[in-house]
């Protein structure tokens, strides 16, 4: 038998998630099925995210964006501050079917590690806000939570979004590919005719840290330049224990972003 | 655990596990077979029902999540069992239906698009039908259909 708890505040949220660490916790419920089918049986506690106002809201101000953790795909993409402020996380999470973005939530993706969304989030340079009752409140990176999970009895409450810079351009692609689709986000800020950040981050559903030459041309077309293979499969860093999302060298994010950039003006 | 939801405007109170998908107590408990269950999981959209008006999975949603909501599944399209709704009529005289599997599903996106938009253009009803796979009709008869009856 199941028991289903249902904070209605933060305090509350974590003072049940402290008594009951092993509770399993249901954000927008879309990826609990497949949850349950690994376990051998149903889970004793359930903890309901559903009702928490500390956990819901999109708020876009002069010191960057907080997201509720319990905000939906579907909320990212139809908010018209996201789209303005953020276009890249908004079109990151414009795919997928419909009766699922309505349902996953930002908190599920960033402890999900769903290959879509993440890269957007890096490259905006993204922080998760981690809450527990007797662990200090932390934001941490998104690159640096896809190599080691929460702390017993934390939860995300929100993620947070550095303000949209002068010069900032961002682009987001999701390429359909033989075995599964492939996305990539990029970053690109030139201020003074000088390149001040470059990010690029591919995620692919299975396999390993793409090649940046096949990037290039699922880009651009073709390789933007014609260095042997070899060196350029030096310029990527595999950032999650399955080699899924991956992230390039600062000097290879900049020369294939710009080559985007100017191939997309 | 108790729970009280309305499905097509009837007030049901069930005591379930909270976790059941929901689409096993439409069909099981409460004998509403027109929601289909295709794949479990795999995004084919047979099971696709209204959970305040909006489409959701029904074999991915855990009946917890409906307490005190309105479900809608294909049988709340017209109150008259005798009589097929509008949208029904229309795929059903353009020959947009084949085998009929996923027929349910699209038709509750065809409900909630109408819901959300009077009358929406094939680039809404496209994207809101792609988490729904046919296998018979190719699509476009289903778009042209629900695209007409929506004018
Ligand atoms: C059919 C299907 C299609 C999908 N398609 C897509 C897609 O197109 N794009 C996409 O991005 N994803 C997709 N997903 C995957 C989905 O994004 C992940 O499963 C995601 O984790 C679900 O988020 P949720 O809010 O529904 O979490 P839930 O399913 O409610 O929770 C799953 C688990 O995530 C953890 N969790 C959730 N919220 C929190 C929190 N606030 N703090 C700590 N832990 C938390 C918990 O361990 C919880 O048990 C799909 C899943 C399914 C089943
Ligand atoms: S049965 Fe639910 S998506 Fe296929
Ligand atoms: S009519 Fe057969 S699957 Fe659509």
């Amino acid at each position: 038998m199941t028991f289903l708890h249902r904070p209605k505040s933060l305090k509350e949220l974590l003072k049940t998630r402290h008594d009951l660490p092993d509770a399993m916790l249901l954000a927008g419920g879309a990826g609990i099925m497949k949850i349950l089918h690994k376990l051998e049986e149903p889970p004793h506690d359930v903890i309901d995210l559903g009702g928490i106002p500390d956990l819901t809201g999109i708020q876009v101000g002069r010191f960057g964006t907080w997201l509720g953790a319990m905000t939906t795909l579907h909320e990212l993409t139809d908010d018209v501050l996201v789209r303005k402020h953020h276009p890249c996380l908004s079109e990151a999470c414009s795919h997928g079917p419909p009766q699922v973005r309505a349902r996953v939530s930002i908190g599920g993706i960033a402890s999900g590690r769903r290959f879509e969304v993440l890269p957007a989030l890096m490259v905006l340079g993204a922080r998760i806000e981690y809450r527990g009752q007797e662990t200090p409140q932390r934001r941490d990176r998104v690159q640096d939570c896809l190599r080691k999970d929460a702390a017993k009895g934390e939860v995300v409450v929100a993620v947070h979004l550095p303000p949209h810079q002068d010069g900032d351009q961002t682009v987001f692609r999701r390429i359909q590919g033989g075995s599964g689709d492939v996305v990539i986000a990029g970053r690109l800020r030139v201020a003074d005719g000088e390149v001040k950040e470059a990010g690029l981050v591919v995620g692919t559903p299975t396999q390993p840290g793409l090649h940046i030459a096949a990037v290039e041309e699922a880009l651009i077309g073709r390789p933007v330049s014609a260095r042997p293979i070899s060196l350029m499969e030096q310029s990527f860093v595999d950032l999650d224990p399955e080699g899924s999302v991956s992230s390039y060298a600062r000097a290879a994010s900049s020369r294939v972003l710009r080559s985007w950039l100017e191939h997309l003006s | 655990m108790k729970l009280s939801f309305r499905v097509n405007s009837k007030i049901e109170v069930l005591d379930v596990e909270p976790l059941t998908p929901l689409i096993e107590v439409l069909r099981d408990r409460l004998a509403l077979i027109g929601a289909h269950q295709g794949c479990t999981g795999d995004n084919c959209g047979a099971c696709t029902v209204l959970v305040n008006d909006v489409p959701v999975y029904a074999c991915q949603v855990p009946v917890c999540q409906v307490d005190d909501a309105e479900v809608r599944t294909v049988e709340g399209l017209t109150a008259d069992a005798e009589r097929l709704a509008p949208l029904q009529e229309a795929l059903a005289k353009a020959g947009a239906t084949g085998c009929g599997f996923c027929t349910p599903g699209m038709l509750m996106i065809g409900l909630a698009l109408r819901q959300r938009q009077p009358r929406p253009g094939p680039e809404e009803l496209r994207e809101l039908l792609s988490g729904n796979l046919c296998r018979c009709t190719g699509y476009e008869a289903i778009v042209q259909a629900m695209l007409e009856v929506m004018e």
